[in-house]
C-alpha cells in the first residue's frame, strides 16, 4: 500500500525543473489507493480558508451526489462514478473549496473518470447533465442549455479543472475500488448467491464514497465494513470465532471505525445547496479581497522601498490591512467575474434575515421531492432512510417555528 | 522546459510530436513527447493519460522509462528515456538475414518486459515492432503505452478495438471483450516470427476477415473441440475450414525446433491455452541464451 500523500505527488508535476528529478525519484506511485496521513484531516485547505468543517463535509457530500446522479444520467458504469467521487474527495485535501468551485471540480472529476474507466463521454454532455440536475433541484422549468459565451467559458473551466485534478493527484488516477472485493469476499464466505446481502453491501459501499473512509482506510477494510454492516442489518450471522474479516487481514477495530463513519452519513441533515453556496461565496469574497489587499500591499511595499522606508510605515500598513480584513465580507467582490455570475443572489440578500426566510420557504416546497429522490437513491435500506428523513423533517419543522417565535417577540 | 535543449524531431506519436532533446545540466539525451492541449477540444487525451499513469508504475530495464511530466499552461510534455531506433527501423537497416542470437536475445527481453507488465496488472494491448525500442547496447524496451490499461480481478469488459490488426489475436478478432494477458502473448508470437524472418510480418492481413483466414490457414480453423466457446464470441462467423498445416518449419525456416515449439505455444488460437510470459521465459529455447542477457536484470 502506498503511503504517498497527495501533497507529495503534487511536486512531481510542478514546472520547476531543477528540483523535479529528485522529487520524482522519491515518489512511490502504485495502482492501489493512496491513503492520506492523519495530519491531512486535521486542517484541510478549505478550513485554512475559514470554511467550517460541517460546511466542507456538506460540500463533499453534495459534490459526490452530483457526480453520482450525473453519471447515472450519462449512463456511465458505476465504477466511473466511484472513481469520480474519489477524485473530488482527494482533490479537496490539497485544494480549497473556497478557491476552486465545487461544481467545476465535480464536472472535471466525472469527465476524467469516464476517460480513465474507458467509457469516455463528452464535456458538452457533462455540462448539459449538470445544468439539468441544477434545474431539477431548484424546480425551474427545464430548458436547454444555450451555447453562448458562458458555455464556452464553462467548458474551458472544466478542461482546466481536469488538468488541475491530474496535477494534484500526481496522475495517480487508477483507483482500486472495494466493489470487486465485496464479490470476492462473499464468494469466499459462500454467500455469493445471497442477493440481498450482496446488494446491500454494494449500496453501503456506494454511499461510503461520500465519507472520508477511502482516504483513511484500504479498500479491503471498507469492503469488510460494508459486508459487516449489511449482515448486521439483515441479522445474518457470519463466522465470528475467529471473526471472518481476520481472514482478509482486516482488524476488528478498523471495521468498526469505518462502519461508524459510514453510519454517520445517514444521520446528517439533507444538504441545502443554496445555503452552502452562500457560505462559500462569502469566504470567496474574503479570499479575493485579501488577495487584492495583499497585492496592494506588495505594490505599496515596492513603492515604499523606492522611496526609502521609514520605521512607521510598516505598522500603519498592518493596521490598515487588519481593519480591511474585518470589513471584507461585506465589501463587494473586487473581481468582476464572481460579481456578474452571482448577481441574482446579491440582489436577494438585502439583509441576512430576509435571505434566510426566502430559503426556508423555498426548502418547504422542494422538501417532499427531495425526500423522494433520497428514497429512490437508497432503495436498499428503508428503515435507515426513514430515520434520516425523519430527522431531517424535525430539523426543518423546528427551524421556521423558531423564527416565528422570534418574530412574535 | 528550459532544462532541455531540443535537438531534432523524431516522429509523430499517437497524440503529439516526439523530439530528441538534451538535458542541459546532465547532458543526458532524452525523448520529449509533447501533448498539445490548446487546440484540443476534449482535455487531456486518454492515450496520454494511460501512458502517464501506467508508465509511472513500471520501472524495468525492458520498459521505456518515463522520467518526468512537465506541466504547463498550453501543453504537457512527457520526458522519456531515449532509444536510438525502434524494431521496425532496425529491420529496415538490416543487410541480409538477422543473427539468430539477436533473435533470441530480443525475444527474451520482450518476454521479460511483458512478464513485468503482467505481474503489475498492466496489459500493453498494442505490441508491434514500431513500439519496441532498441538502443545501442542491444537492449529492447517496450514503449507506447497509449493503449495499455490496468486490469483487475475479475476481468471486465474492455474495448475490442485494440492492437494493430496484424498482431491481433483471433479471440479479439472475433470480438472477445474479456481478454487478459493472453492478448499480448499472441502479439509476442507474431513478433517472434517476424524477428526470425528478419522483419517480414507473419500475418499481414488487409481486414478482419483476411486476417482470420491468414491465421487459420496456418493453424487450422478452430472449432468447439479445439476451443470451447469460440462460436459464442460476439463477432464469431463461420470461416472456411482449413486443416492445421503444421508448416511452421516452412514459415520460419531459420528457427530451430525449440524455437518453433515456443512459437506454436504463443500462436495458440484458444487464449486459455496460450503460454504466459513467465513460462515462455523458462522455455527450453532460451536454455543456451547468452548469460549476460539473461542475468542482466533491472
Amino acid at each position: 500500500m502506498s503511503t504517498t500523500t497527495v501533497q507529495n505527488q503534487t511536486k512531481s508535476s510542478t514546472v520547476t525543473p531543477p528540483k523535479l528529478q529528485k522529487t520524482y525519484g522519491k515518489i512511490v506511485l502504485t495502482l492501489h489507493n493512496c491513503l492520506l496521513p492523519d495530519s491531512s484531516f486535521k486542517e484541510t485547505p478549505s478550513q485554512s480558508d475559514g470554511l467550517d468543517i460541517e460546511t466542507e463535509t456538506d460540500l463533499r457530500i453534495l459534490g459526490c451526489e452530483m457526480i453520482q446522479i450525473a453519471g447515472m444520467l450519462l449512463k456511465l458504469p458505476q465504477v466511473a462514478m466511484a472513481t469520480g467521487q474519489m477524485y473530488l474527495q482527494r482533490f479537496y485535501y490539497s485544494k480549497s473549496f473556497v478557491r476552486y468551485p465545487m461544481e467545476t471540480t465535480a464536472m472535471g472529476s466525472i469527465y476524467l473518470a469516464s476517460k480513465v474507466e474507458e467509457k469516455p463521454c463528452r464535456i458538452r454532455d457533462v455540462i448539459n447533465v449538470f445544468h439539468h440536475i441544477k434545474q431539477v433541484r431548484s424546480q425551474k422549468t427545464i430548458s436547454a442549455l444555450v451555447v453562448d459565451q458562458n458555455y464556452i467559458e464553462l467548458k474551458n473551466q472544466v478542461i482546466k479543472a481536469e488538468r488541475r485534478i491530474l496535477k494534484e493527484l500526481g496522475f495517480c488516477v487508477h483507483v482500486k475500488h472495494p466493489h470487486k472485493l465485496i464479490v470476492v469476499y462473499l464468494q469466499l464466505l459462500q454467500y455469493e448467491k445471497h442477493k440481498q446481502l450482496m446488494q446491500m453491501a454494494w449500496n453501503y459501499m456506494n454511499d461510503a464514497l461520500r465519507a472520508d473512509v477511502f482516504m483513511r482506510f484500504p479498500p479491503e477494510t471498507i469492503a469488510c465494513a460494508c459486508i459487516y454492516l449489511s449482515a448486521r442489518k439483515i441479522s445474518l450471522p457470519l463466522p465470528n470465532n475467529p471473526h471472518w474479516f481476520l481472514l482478509f487481514g482486516v482488524p476488528e477495530k478498523d471495521v468498526r471505525k469505518v462502519s461508524i463513519r459510514i453510519l454517520k452519513l445517514y444521520n446528517r441533515v439533507k444538504v441545502n445547496p443554496e445555503e452552502l453556496e452562500i457560505r462559500v461565496e462569502l469566504l470567496r469574497k474574503v479570499y479575493q479581497a485579501n488577495k487584492q489587499i495583499q497585492a496592494q500591499k506588495e505594490r505599496e511595499a515596492k513603492i515604499e522601498e523606492k522611496k526609502s522606508d521609514s520605521p512607521t510605515a510598516s505598522t500603519s500598513k498592518d493596521s490598515k490591512r487588519d481593519s480591511k480584513k474585518e470589513k471584507s465580507p461585506k465589501t463587494p467582490p473586487l473581481s468582476s467575474k464572481y460579481h456578474s455570475s452571482h448577481k441574482k443572489r446579491e440582489r436577494r440578500s438585502r439583509s441576512p434575515y430576509d435571505r434566510k426566510r426566502e430559503y426556508s420557504s423555498k426548502r418547504h416546497k422542494s422538501r417532499s421531492r427531495d425526500r423522494e429522490d433520497r428514497s429512490r437513491e437508497r432503495r436498499s435500506d428503508d428503515k435507515r432512510n426513514r430515520l434520516s428523513s425523519r430527522k431531517y423533517d424535525d430539523y426543518e419543522r423546528s427551524k421556521p417555528r423558531d423564527r416565528d417565535d422570534k418574530r412574535k417577540h | 522546459m528550459q532544462k532541455y535543449e531540443k535537438l531534432e524531431k523524431i516522429g509523430e506519436g499517437t497524440y503529439g510530436t516526439v523530439f530528441k532533446a538534451k538535458n542541459k545540466e546532465t547532458h543526458e539525451i532524452v525523448a520529449l513527447k509533447r501533448v498539445r492541449l490548446d487546440d484540443d477540444d476534449e482535455g487531456v487525451p486518454s492515450s496520454a493519460l494511460r501512458e502517464i499513469c501506467l508508465l509511472k508504475e513500471l520501472k524495468h530495464k525492458n520498459i521505456v522509462r518515463l522520467y518526468d511530466v512537465l506541466h504547463s499552461e498550453k501543453k504537457l510534455t512527457l520526458v522519456f528515456e531515449h532509444c536510438d531506433q525502434d524494431l521496425k527501423k532496425y529491420f529496415d537497416s538490416l543487410n541480409g538475414e538477422i543473427d539468430l542470437d539477436v533473435v533470441k536475445s530480443f525475444m527474451y527481453q520482450l518476454l521479460r518486459g511483458l512478464a513485468f507488465c503482467h505481474s503489475h496488472n498492466v496489459l500493453h494491448r498494442d505490441l508491434k515492432p514500431q513500439n519496441l525500442l532498441i538502443n545501442k547496447n542491444g537492449e529492447l524496451k517496450l514503449a507506447d503505452f497509449g493503449l495499455a490499461r490496468a486490469f483487475g480481478i475479475p476481468v471486465k469488459c474492455y474495448s475490442a478495438e485494440v492492437v494493430t490488426l496484424w498482431y491481433r489475436p483471433p479471440d479479439v478478432l472475433f470480438g472477445a471483450k474479456l481478454y487478459t494477458t493472453s492478448i499480448d502473448m499472441w502479439s509476442a508470437g507474431c513478433i517472434f516470427a517476424e524477428l526470425a524472418n528478419s522483419g517480414r510480418p507473419l500475418f499481414p492481413g488487409s481486414d478482419v476477415d483476411d486476417q482470420l483466414k491468414r491465421i487459420f490457414k496456418l493453424l487450422g480453423t478452430p472449432n468447439e473441440d479445439t476451443w470451447p466457446g469460440v462460436t459464442q464470441l460476439p463477432d464469431y462467423k463461420p470461416l472456411p475450414v482449413y486443416q492445421p498445416s503444421l508448416g511452421l518449419a516452412q514459415v520460419v525456416p531459420r528457427l530451430p525446433a525449440r524455437g518453433r515449439d515456443l512459437l506454436s505455444r504463443l500462436l495458440t488460437c484458444n487464449p486459455a491455452l496460450r503460454m504466459p510470459a513467465d513460462d515462455a521465459m523458462a522455455h527450453a529455447y532460451f536454455h543456451d541464451l547468452n548469460p549476460s542477457v539473461k542475468n542482466d536484470r533491472c
